[in-house]
């Protein structure tokens, strides 16, 4: 069974255990992975990929030591293996340029200023998940409880 | 009104003009030869003494044009272009001038030179004297206001930071002491109605999250393995520091308390979360408020080490993407204001950081060292950036010189400025040398006064 799975990148630890009870909901589901560093997040996703599993949504943070979170999405775009892989960056501080470089070398799928509003940020990745797993042609099924009902509902349209 | 051109020419000029004994005024100090807004039908030359050229505005303001002394011309404007005076000239000193007037004898030097002709070298040398000064007050004029400016600019921001600060303070002092009181009425609760569960609450709330995310993984894989759990509560009791000969003793129910643990550690550890978030936002504030901070006097005493912590701390964001190191040597104390020292390491730290991400340089890495040699304090900040560009090398303590080119970073050139400044207020040194990959400032504090 091909599961998809969400990538949590932000170098701060506090930071990630929060995104953890944030994403409390998607936990019976999907199974979600949190790393403190890109290069950390490279390693699970060479895993998530031999393990014939879906990298779904990455959330990665982009000021961080080492590469940033704009890098890394760009090179996630980059790989011929993620090329569907929904990128969300999560951050406080990026300036102008920063956010002109992630949407035009990244592509990323959504931008979230920290602090964040639970139910949007929710709703947010809810919606990335549920267009990767349409997109990928994945059985959604099994994880309909977690999906944005809209955006399956008006996919579900286009193609009767 | 006034020119000083005593070359051949106007020596010539002064013997045949200036030199008829009935043609010779004298001034007595503060006598004025003449005032604005008159016709002056005549050409002065001063003998002796001391005359002071100046206008009168609107207002009742003075602006001073001249001072003229000895073989300056004076009344060259009004006497060739016949317009109204612009100037009223006082003598500052006993004056002697002489003078011709239109109605005296034109002396005709080898041909048909009129008085004007002859006195055109005059002219010209007054109107470019008058010019350049101008063009002198104008570029001061400018230069003043631009400090103005900065320095309005700096004490509002400063104002600004202080008032901000103050706000925040307030706002995390509630949210400090009353996390603070939460955690010890959850652990009064959780004594009193589920001791069994009150190390594990304890563990979170007190150590916080020691465990990085790779080693909580790896352990999740171990845990399912040893105690034969699911993938799930491996990973739940993995989140926790919680030692693992805890879970032995209980290794039976494990699969069935794991939440409940997790429950309590976790409730422990987002408390511990929040209160360290607190403590972090009051030490960030502080440090701003101490940046805009008017002029203390100088009469703590200072850690070194400390201020170029705080510096650190405040810099925090710009330092995500670089490794920094620091050695820091045990220094006396000295007696300073800790907001101009944090506001020379700030600058020093920041200029590093932003040369770094500028340049992009792979690896980008700060070292930090302090020392005691003798009875001085010796700080370093490395940087293995580019370098300082050769062409700005000799300058860079010079306001107005910068490297910064992104519209949201300061660029305003004054950076090293303000260091000097202060380094200089303290009797202390800097210095700097820069090749790439190795820039580093040195800066040498005298220790003065010992204390502890």
């Amino acid at each position: 069974m091909a599961k998809p799975n969400i990538i949590c990148v932000d170098d701060q630890r506090d930071i990630l255990a929060t995104l953890k009870k944030e994403l409390q909901f998607f936990r019976d589901h999907i199974k979600i992975y949190y790393c403190e560093s890109a290069a950390e997040a490279e390693k699970i996703l060479d895993d998530i990929d031999a393990n014939g599993e879906h990298a779904a949504v990455i959330i990665c943070d982009h000021v961080m030591p080492g590469k940033s979170g704009v890098e890394f999405l760009g090179e996630v775009n980059n790989d011929i293996r993620f090329k569907k892989t929904k990128k969300l960056l999560l951050t406080g501080l990026a300036t102008h340029e920063d956010t002109i470089e992630a949407i035009n070398k990244a592509k990323i799928d959504g931008y979230v200023g920290k602090p964040w509003e639970t139910h949007d940020f929710i709703n947010k990745v809810r919606t990335l998940l549920t267009e990767y797993i349409l997109e990928e042609g994945l059985d959604y099924n099994e994880f309909i409880t977690v999906l944005d009902q809209d955006t399956l509902y008006a996919r579900l349209r286009d193609t009767i | 009104m006034s020119t000083f051109i005593k070359n051949f020419h106007t020596q010539f000029l002064i013997d045949i003009y200036f030199s008829d004994p009935k043609r010779v005024l004298t001034l007595k100090k503060n006598e004025f030869l003449f005032k604005q807004e008159q016709f002056n039908d005549r050409l002065f030359l001063v003998k002796k003494g001391k005359l002071r050229g100046f206008g009168v505005n609107p207002d009742g303001s003075e602006v001073e044009f001249f001072i003229a002394t000895k073989f300056m011309f004076v009344g060259v404007n009004s006497f060739f272009s016949t317009s109204k005076t612009m100037t009223n000239i006082i003598a500052l000193e006993d004056s002697e001038v002489a003078y011709i007037g239109y109605k005296d004898a034109i002396y005709l030097a080898g041909g048909n030179a009129s008085l004007s002709e002859q006195f055109l070298p005059v002219i010209v040398s007054e109107l470019t004297f008058r010019q350049r000064r101008m063009m002198d007050i104008g570029a001061e004029k400018e230069k003043t206001l631009k400090k103005l400016i900065h320095s309005e600019k700096l004490a509002s921001l400063g104002q600004m930071a202080a008032g901000i600060a103050h706000e925040l303070n307030n706002a995390i002092a509630v949210l400090e002491k009353n996390t603070r009181w939460l955690g010890d009425q959850i652990e009064k609760i959780v004594h009193e109605h589920s001791p069994e569960m009150l190390k594990y609450f304890r563990t979170g709330y007190h150590e916080g999250r020691t465990l990085s995310n790779s080693e909580i993984r790896a352990r999740q894989k171990r845990y399912q393995i040893i105690f034969k759990i699911s993938e799930d509560t491996a990973d739940t009791l993995a989140q926790t520091n919680i030692d693992e000969e805890e879970f032995k003793k209980s290794k039976k129910d494990l699969e069935k308390l794991a939440p409940a643990i997790s429950s309590y550690w976790e409730t422990g550890a987002t408390i511990k979360d929040m209160l360290v978030a607190a403590h972090h936002a009051t030490y960030v504030v502080k440090s701003v408020k101490e940046l805009g901070a008017q002029r203390s006097q100088r009469n703590q005493t200072v850690d070194v080490n400390e201020t170029i912590k705080e510096s650190l701390t405040l810099l925090q964001s710009d330092l995500r993407r670089i490794n920094v190191d620091l050695h820091f040597s045990t220094l006396p104390s000295i007696i300073a204001n800790t907001g101009e020292l944090i506001q020379v390491w700030s600058n020093l730290i920041k200029n590093a950081c932003e040369s770094m991400i500028q340049a992009k340089t792979p690896d980008p890495q700060l070292v930090i060292t302090s020392s005691l040699k003798k009875d001085k304090i010796i700080v370093t900040v490395k940087d293995n950036g580019p370098g300082i560009p050769e062409h700005i090398k000799d300058s860079i303590f010079q306001p107005n010189v910068t490297t910064k080119k992104e519209g949201l970073s300061f660029g305003l050139g004054l950076g090293l400025t303000i260091v000097q400044r202060i380094i200089d207020s303290y009797g202390a040194k800097i210095s700097v040398e820069s090749v790439p990959c190795n820039t580093t400032f040195t800066i040498t504090i005298p220790t003065g006064v010992k204390h502890g």
